[in-house]
């Protein structure tokens, strides 16, 4: 039987560590099929995770005696995201698709996203109570972002051993906010607040400040926020590119060929990062129950800051949306959307979630960049 | 990994008072210019 040793020599190396990733990789791409769980993002990395962990494929860098041999999957980690390339081309689609009319039209609802990042700096303490360092536990706590490209732009800023775990962590609870949200929702509101009705005036906003709002975005929060200057202003750029008028091939190109594109990448780069030496440990367990913290408090957050809000106004506000803040859009504005005409079939709340939906884009971005600036 | 590190959690609850009023600070920037910008720019 000697003679077919090169053919079964690599069987041996196979672990029950291997065994355990590829069922992980597995489930993420039943999640995406059977599910449609985040597809576009869970299948390739599904997929990723099976390929790394198959022994010395050599899709991964791996040390031989002549030398490290370099893998197709750890060089696009480092040509697209070690670098935060990726992330931030990423964003220039994700600013095309957003349109901010129902925000400008009530600026006030900009404070909900604000609000609803308080899971971030929650999940930070949580973090650090568990034991995790400063550096690490600031990147598991931006999994509160709801926001996949911020969590991997700052994770990766930060040097974090648990990129892999934390992209995997934002992107499956963006897909279980229907899940996670609608519970801690009701939990703290009454039924009546949740019939109240707000009014909607719509048409109230000019193209000069359409065209000017992300240019004015991108200078404020450059200057203060600087650390997510690239960010937000990839992010800008892309809804320029939208608003201005006159480059409708170049956005739809941003909305779909790039933002499609870049997305496939991103999903099978980050599985340089799903090897099981790297992703089997506790400290994994604990990133996903603390990222469901964050989204659990990022909710708390929006909530309760539109309960305190209606202490002080006369116009009352829903305080569902303020669990719009968050930035897993749109899901989370469909949700407030839901839950409202549940209990009041004529209430129509989705243009104010949705204007909540997209401060919390932008309000992510921030937090992104208050951390940096804070702790790197 | 599991014992846990209360001084480090206390510690830390600075980075959730700074990081609140960093992020409040510049949405309110944000909100003040577009007022100022809906009061120029009026749709017509």
């Amino acid at each position: 039987m000697d003679f077919l040793d090169y053919l079964f020599s690599n069987v041996f190396n196979i672990t029950w560590q291997h065994a355990v990733m590829w069922c992980i990789g597995g489930l993420l791409i039943w999640l995406a099929i059977a599910k449609k769980m985040e597809p576009t993002l869970l299948l390739p990395i599904g997929f990723g995770t099976i390929l790394v962990n198959l022994p010395l494929s050599g899709v991964v860098t791996q040390a031989f005696m002549q030398g490290d041999e370099i893998g197709v999957i750890s060089l696009l980690f480092d040509a697209g995201i070690g670098n935060e390339l990726f992330p931030l081309l990423l964003f220039i689609g994700i600013g095309a698709m957003i349109d901010f009319e129902p925000l400008l039209t009530n600026p006030k609802l900009f404070l909900f996203g604000a609000a609803a990042q308080f899971g971030i700096f929650f999940t930070l303490s949580m973090a650090r109570l568990f034991g995790f360092d400063l550096h690490d536990a600031a990147s598991i706590s931006i999994i509160g972002a709801a926001d996949g490209p911020t969590s991997i732009f700052v994770a990766n800023t930060l040097d974090s051993a648990y990129i892999g775990a934390i992209t995997v962590a934002a992107y499956s609870y963006m897909a279980l906010v229907p899940i996670v949200q609608p519970p801690v929702i009701r939990l703290l509101t009454t039924k009546k607040e949740r019939r109240i009705r707000m009014e909607y005036k719509p048409g109230t906003v000019s193209k000069q400040t359409k065209i000017l709002f992300p240019i004015i975005i991108t200078a404020v929060v450059g200057i203060i926020s600087y650390r997510s200057a690239a960010l937000v202003g990839f992010l800008m750029f892309g809804n320029l590119l939208r608003e201005c008028g006159v480059l409708s091939s170049l956005s739809d190109t941003a909305q779909n060929v790039l933002a499609n594109l870049i997305t496939l990448l991103l999903g099978i780069s980050i599985t340089a990062h799903m090897t099981a030496a790297e992703f089997l440990k506790l400290d994994t367990l604990l990133i996903l129950g603390l990222g469901l913290i964050a989204f659990v408090f990022d909710t708390v957050g929006g909530v309760l800051f539109a309960k305190v809000m209606n202490l002080f106004v006369r116009k009352k506000v829903n305080p569902m949306i303020g669990a719009a803040g968050i930035s897993a859009f749109p899901m989370s504005a469909r949700i407030i959307q839901k839950m409202g005409q549940k209990e009041d079939p004529q209430n129509f709340l989705l243009m104010h979630a949705v204007g909540a939906n997209v401060s919390g884009q932008i309000a992510s971005v921030i937090a992104g960049g208050i951390i940096l600036n804070l702790i790197h | 990994m599991l014992n846990l590190d209360v001084n480090a959690f206390l510690d830390s609850l600075q980075y959730m008072g700074k990081g609140m009023f960093g992020v409040f600070l510049v949405i309110a920037i944000i909100i003040l210019s577009i007022y100022v910008m809906n009061a120029l720019f009026k749709s017509k």
